[in-house]
């Protein structure tokens, strides 16, 4: 009787087994299952949420409520709300080096002696690297419309870069996570201060709705000059750093520090390398240029540190691209050349070895 | 053909360093997972074959071009070529399992946990031109499988890219429930490598070299005995200890272990993490490394009684888990597949 039992309960196991291995592999496949994945979508409430939040953060940076624009228009159309089709006309990339300076910052005020970095002018060495795949775990980052998520790709380009980097610099190359693990944004700056890192690379892809663009662009931290960068902030920020209300605070703390100098080379010689080189094999990929944003993970990581969206999840190409290991091998020999070409003070090479 | 002998079914379980198949009309083969390419005209002659495999990839180095496409048990790089060579692996084993002409092959593969969709993705379109119908898995959820633990039960598979932890609770474990780590047999190859170029900074060795010592002699804990090994120096052979470099590259790796299990045991229902603890099973190739099953035991014991055994039979208990599988799939699952 008991094992009669035991048989049973086994077979009905093994039925729950066989099934969900079935709709597994279905939804591998992309087919439609009971359980194969549906694309989240934000309710009304959320996305209400989410314009609220964005306006607070606009008053917020832009100084004053009373400010006649909250958002410039031309930005929020380009990144969010133009549902017009692409131009054909080409884009002119920009200049990240020029472009990328924030207004009211003087880089000259910033730099060594024959426009070397301070750590140059101190002698000071990059002896660890941090790599930062963005999200992970539960927090799977932005989804493409055919399910690959951001988590995925960026663990996996994260592991390419330091596979590479490993080869070429004598500088020890981490990982705040190697695996499919939810790291808060406090974990990921803890880790950078526990082992010492000299430079923190975040690697994220954007995801632009509504407009079928690729786009690159590496941020530093510091206020956000655009709408379209508080608002990114706000989603990789994804509400586990602190209020949005103490940044302001946390900001004007930072003025002095010498990432304010270094940060925005790392930035700009990643960003140089990433677009250069994705420019080759996709000519109409525009460059963002590097910007300042409010990243909490940038915040507090007290050493040259960047954000990059290496390339864009809601692009139905790229998102084809990305899921070929060639391409985000690309991408992270584009990330290692610009690193490469930050620690070799500027030397810019641009072309990557791939 | 019988209806019954239409269809052969075949588990495998494809490794960064070995792959194995294990097919339903009794065929279980193994090769390391090398392929090889004679690199002309010269070399094709040298070699007799248009592709080699395994220990002939080894053997051949100098004439051909070597591959090795599974890093960290996934389809690596993405060149053209390490794609090339997963499919010349699949084909290759198919091939030794000897299904007869005109026989149907339903597959059922194993892949790391952590494998990312696109590379599952990736292996099924190398995998897909060989089979008639294909189902991928986790390799611990196959090990698991294979030795009926379906129900709490935690499968650690120490393979050469990963390591691969699996909580089975009747049910097909979910991505919470899968943890794949990269301290694995590599791993420690790498770190005896780099030791022994500290200690021994004039002898001459390779990493093939490292790895055999590895399989021969990996141990932790108490030492079995001294380890010798014979490395040239300036060219004249000469016999160095080993020992102290084998124990503290196998115990680099453990302290991970150790702490994703009891990561992953705290994170289950605590009705059944005593359970769960009665049940841990070491397989893979790292299973065979002496002393680990002991080390593991000691470890997890500030954490209550634990019971950790080690498989049989490790370089097939994935493989064979894989074909229990295929051949207790109903059919009609098959056919959409």
């Amino acid at each position: 009787m008991i094992s009669r039992f035991s048989r049973n309960r086994e077979r009905r196991m093994k039925r729950e087994i066989f099934r969900g291995l079935y709709e597994d592999n279905l939804s591998l496949l992309g087919r439609t299952t009971a359980r194969a994945y549906v694309r989240k979508r934000l309710p009304r409430a959320a996305k209400l949420a989410l314009f609220a939040g964005t306006l607070a953060l606009g008053i917020l940076f832009t100084g004053s409520s009373l400010s006649p624009v909250l958002f410039p228009v031309q930005q929020i159309q380009a990144r969010f709300v133009s549902t017009t089709p692409p131009s054909a006309a080409p884009v002119q990339p920009s200049a990240p080096s020029s472009a990328a300076q924030p207004a009211g910052l003087d880089p000259a005020l910033f730099k060594g002696g024959r426009g070397l970095p301070l750590s140059s002018a101190f002698g000071l060495g990059v002896k660890t690297i941090l790599l930062d795949p963005g999200h992970g775990g539960e927090d799977t980052g932005c989804i493409g419309r055919g399910g690959t998520r951001e988590k995925e790709i960026a663990l996996d380009i994260a592991r390419r870069l330091k596979r590479r980097l490993e080869g070429r610099t004598s500088a020890e190359v981490l990982m705040t996570r190697d695996t499919d693990v939810t790291l808060p944004l406090g974990e990921r700056v803890a880790i950078a201060h526990a082992k010492h890192a000299d430079l923190f690379v975040s690697i994220h892809l954007n995801f632009v709705p509504n407009k079928p663009i690729n786009i690159i662009e590496t941020f530093y931290f510091g206020p956000g000059t655009d709408a379209a960068s508080l608002e990114l902030a706000r989603r990789e920020n994804s509400g586990q750093g602190p209020g949005m209300s103490e940044l302001r605070e946390i900001i004007e703390r930072m003025e002095t520090q010498m990432r304010r100098e270094e940060s925005p080379k790392l930035a700009a010689a990643i960003q140089n390398s990433l677009y250069r080189n994705s420019h080759r094999e996709d000519t109409g990929i525009l460059d963002y240029g590097t910007k300042r944003g409010p990243f909490v993970v940038l915040n507090q990581a007290e050493v040259p540190a960047v954000l990059a969206e290496v390339s864009c999840l809601s692009n139905r190409e790229e998102e084809e691209r990305l899921g070929t290991p060639g391409h985000r091998e690309d991408l992270a020999a584009y990330l290692e050349t610009g690193i490469l070409d930050y620690l070799r003070n500027g030397e810019t090479m641009h072309e990557s070895k791939k | 053909m019988s209806p019954k002998n239409d269809v052969l079914f075949v588990g495998i379980d494809l490794g960064t360093s070995r792959s194995s198949i294990s097919a339903g009309n009794g065929q279980r083969q193994w090769i390391e997972s090398y392929v090889g390419w004679p690199k002309d005209f010269i070399a094709a002659q040298v070699v007799g074959k248009p592709v080699v495999f395994g220990s002939d990839v080894l053997e051949y180095r100098l004439s051909v071009d070597a591959c090795r496409p599974l890093q960290n048990g996934i389809i690596k790089e993405g060149i053209n070529r390490n794609e090339e060579a997963v499919k010349e692996i699949i084909r290759h084993l198919i091939e030794l399992a000897g299904p007869s002409a005109g026989q149907k092959i339903h597959a059922v593969v194993g892949v790391p946990s952590d494998s990312l969709k696109i590379n599952k993705l990736a292996i099924r379109k190398a995998v897909a031109e060989f089979v008639d119908s294909l189902v991928v898995v986790t390799e611990p959820f196959a090990v698991a499988y294979s030795l009926g633990l379906l129900n709490n039960a935690l499968v650690i598979d120490i393979g050469a890219g990963t390591t691969d932890l699996c909580i089975m609770h009747g049910t097909l474990p979910g991505e919470d429930d899968q943890r794949t780590l990269l301290q694995a047999g590599d791993y420690v190859d790498d770190q005896l490598f780099s030791y022994l170029q500290d200690r021994y900074p004039r002898s001459t060795f390779n990493k093939n070299m490292v790895r055999l010592w590895k399989e021969q002699y990996s141990f932790v804990g108490n030492p079995p005995g001294q380890i010798m090994v014979e490395m040239p120096v300036d060219g004249k052979p000469m016999l160095h200890d080993i020992t102290a470099d084998m124990k503290r590259a196998c115990e680099s790796i453990l302290p991970a272990f150790v702490e994703a299990t009891t990561q992953m045991i705290a994170r289950f229902d605590p009705e059944f993490q005593a359970k769960i603890r009665k049940n841990i099973v070491l397989a893979g190739g790292g299973s065979l490394i002496a002393g680990i099953r002991e080390y593991f035991q000691t470890a997890l014991k500030e954490y209550g009684p634990s019971t950790v055994t080690c498989v049989n039979d490790p370089l097939f208990a994935g493989s064979d888990g894989a074909l229990k599988l295929a051949q207790e799939m109903p059919a009609p699952y098959w056919e959409k597949l």
